[in-house]
């Protein structure tokens, strides 16, 4: 198995042939001019809906605008790892089993918002007055925001979808997520956290078809400086999308055959492993 | 039932009167006790639907145990039972259902709750962690706090998906309002969901279930529901119980990520033999 | 539109408890594709290997309709005469059904046509590309019928890990 190719062919791989699904799924429904922003009965934006936040699935820096507060273009837009945390990320592939979603496990904050929202209706958000939930399709995974509490939960609960507060900032919804466990990705190709990320984001409306999307990750065990992503979030094209039951745990069996490789149990085998057909 | 106020007239037949309004006011706490069941209002959200938000749970651990009237057993508190129909409180297998619960008895590591599996409906409803429940327009959310289990129970279609195209373990929900009631029915269900932990079974292409949530105050949801299924119960029968709200305004959902905790322990999942 | 996006068109009217079981609610596919992006919920290259493109014929066996991945169970003849069970893993029961997949399509005994990527661990695995039947009931189809197809930005050939939002 090229591993070294594969990671890398990988990354650019996602980051170009992901552009043309990108298109289709951000494709605003024809509106023309802006659309009034749709609000609460509390004044609140109403940010009910189906969703697409265009942040890369495979590989989160292409999605990087700042790093300790400086803005950053190009290569520049790296992960300020801590050594230990960039040698994680260096044998990212060898430690592929890690992957949260092979266990059927939830995506984490945030990157469950675009990770986990390639299925059924993609990323729905439900938005009361005191609530704001995001669902998803893929694996069933949701996350409850409340805009009522001040303070997090305490530090020995840690949770794949973290403890997410929110509050307002004039129109901006802005959303502090604490208590986040180790264990999810922030994307595919191995960028990680450790359980003492807080993440905040923010989400500034445009119209009400159009969201600018920001999250900022600080995490003194994993990065030497806070980094935040951007990326415009857009209403789905599609209202009428539907949420199906998404199983997983019932029958996922692929954890299973990971080889020794990519950090798993079972064996890999060379050659081709390609029978020979009769011919008709 | 409406206490009407009249300014009191000092004449006497003002005071008669005053005095018959006095004890029917006194006892009208009495007369509104008994009709309450029936009578408790519930608040309308801006959709002008009831309002169920909120996050409930129901008090009564025996259920999920065994929804049968039963004894404690080691682990296991005893229970009165939820089966209201028919009036035993068994439930009214046919030969092919009862044969499955034996079967199921006999197989407990096939509980789809020790395998951290979904719990079908409606045993959802009853386990022993507690749901949220959101609502917009067209859809109402149940979220229990169970391995993320999330029901959508939409509320702007009647039909389901076609018989036999997808095994939904907890099924496809759709529901409306009935007057202040939510009425849910549930179809497509996964062939292997049980009710509870003792094997009691309910599940598969045929079943059916209606739900009926009834505000009866402020903080207490009637549950019930009704299965039918015609190769597994010789008639339909209703079960009924309680949920009720969490007033800690400090109470929030958590995770219980069951297989996360267990994975290497709980083993591959039973998928179907092939010819 | 609905503020929460849920809105149906035209089922407004069909509110009832009891339901007409047969009819099948057709998605609005999230993808105006007629092919499914080639996404699982894990990365895909990890456990398969893009350097062993297979193409598979034999005769459907059954196919498992389950989440997170369907699974199609076909046996293979091999050179020697030999029976051989492989299984092809495709996307989830709900991403097939809104490309307009039935569990009734394949029916055991069909030919069918398998093109994937064998697994790295040597077992009779394999990650679905293409599914195509060609023959059903003893008689070859004029035109072999594709079931699944995965989004494929390279037409000449088997893509080289190129698949979108990479694994």
């Amino acid at each position: 198995m090229r591993a070294g190719r594969t990671s890398s062919s990988t990354r650019r791989a996602g980051l170009l042939a992901g552009l043309p699904l990108l298109l289709l799924v951000l494709t605003p429904p024809p509106a023309g001019a802006q659309s009034v922003l749709e609000r609460l009965p509390n004044g609140r934006p109403d940010l009910s809906g189906n969703w697409a936040i265009a942040v890369s699935i495979s590989d989160i820096t292409g999605n990087i605008v700042r790093v300790d507060g400086e803005p950053v273009t190009g290569d520049a837009r790296a992960i300020p790892y801590t050594p230990v945390y960039a040698k994680l990320r260096a044998e990212a592939d060898s430690r592929m089993f890690e992957e949260p979603e092979l266990h059927c496990y939830m995506s984490g904050v945030p990157s469950h918002l675009w990770r986990q929202a390639y299925s059924g209706a993609g990323l729905v958000i439900q938005h009361t007055e005191d609530l704001v939930v995001f669902l998803h399709e893929f694996q069933g995974s949701r996350r409850i925001v409340s805009l009522t509490r001040r303070e997090h939960l305490p530090a020995d609960i840690r949770l794949f979808m973290g403890d997410g507060i929110g509050h307002w900032e004039g129109d901006t919804l802005v959303v502090e997520t604490a208590n986040n466990n180790a264990l999810t990705w922030l994307d595919t190709v191995g960028n990680r956290h450790s359980d003492r990320l807080v993440v905040t984001e923010r989400f500034t409306p445009v119209d009400n078809d159009r969201y600018e999307y920001e999250a900022t990750f600080v995490d003194p065990e994993a990065y030497t400086a806070p980094w935040t992503i951007a990326a415009p979030m857009t209403r789905g094209a599609d209202p009428d999308a539907e949420i199906l039951e998404f199983a997983c745990v019932e029958g996922n069996t692929d954890h299973l055959h990971y080889t020794e490789d990519v950090g798993g149990t079972s064996i890999a085998v060379p050659g081709p492993g390609a029978p020979a057909n009769p011919p008709d | 039932m409406s206490a009407r106020r009249r300014r009191a007239d000092a004449s006497p037949r003002g005071r008669i009167r005053a005095t018959a309004l006095a004890l029917l006011v006194a006892a009208l706490p009495i007369l509104a006790a008994s009709a309450a069941a029936q009578d408790f209002t519930p608040p309308r959200n801006r959709f002008g639907q009831p309002d169920f938000e909120g996050i409930w749970q129901v008090l009564d651990p025996a259920p999920h145990f065994d929804i049968e009237a039963h004894g404690a057993s080691y682990g296991v508190p005893a229970g009165l039972g939820i089966v209201t129909d028919p009036a035993d409180g068994r439930i009214p297998y046919t030969a092919a259902g009862l044969a499955r619960r034996d079967a199921n008895r006999a197989n407990r590591a096939a509980d789809p709750i020790a395998r951290c599996y979904k719990p079908g409906v409606p045993h959802l409803m009853y386990l022993p962690f507690p749901l949220q429940i959101v609502q917009s327009e067209n859809v109402l959310t149940i979220m229990s706090e169970y391995m993320h289990n999330t029901r959508f129970v939409f509320l702007h279609r009647g039909d389901h998906f076609g018989e036999g195209e997808l095994d939904l373990w907890n099924g496809d929900s759709v529901g409306r309002f009935d007057g202040d009631s939510l009425v849910t029915h549930v179809f497509t269900f996964h062939p292997d969901t049980w009710l509870d932990r003792s094997g009691n079974h309910a599940g598969g292409p045929k079943l059916e279930v209606e739900e009926r949530f009834t505000l009866v105050d402020a903080d207490t949801i009637r549950y019930r529901a009704t299965l039918t299924d015609p190769e597994d119960f010789t008639r339909p029968w209703t079960i009924e119980t309680r949920l009720y709200r969490h007033k800690d305004p400090a109470k929030q959902i958590l995770e219980y990520e069951c297989h996360a905790y267990a994975e290497n322990a709980l083993g591959p999942p039973d998928l179907p033999e092939v010819p | 539109m609905s503020s929460n996006g849920y809105s149906l068109p035209g089922k407004a009217s069909d509110r009832g408890v009891r339901v007409r079981r047969r009819h099948f609610l057709l998605f609005v596919p999230a993808f105006t594709l007629a092919t499914v992006a080639a996404r699982a919920h894990h990365s895909v290259w990890a456990e398969f290997d893009n350097g062993r493109p297979l193409e598979l014929r034999g005769r459907f066996l059954q196919m498992d309709w389950i989440n997170p991945h369907s699974w199609v169970h076909l046996e293979v003849t091999m050179d020697d005469g030999s029976k051989v069970v492989w299984a092809a893993e495709t996307p989830p029961p709900n991403q097939l059904i809104r490309q307009g997949w039935r569990r009734s399509d394949l029916q055991p005994g069909d030919e069918i046509v398998v093109n994937g990527y064998a697994a790295k661990n040597g077992t009779n695995r394999l990650w679905a590309r293409n599914v195509a039947i060609v023959a059903q009931n003893g008689t070859a189809l004029a035109e072999p019928r594709t079931v699944l197809a995965l989004f494929d930005p390279n037409p000449d050939g088997i893509p080289d890990g190129l698949l979108p939002g990479g694994n």
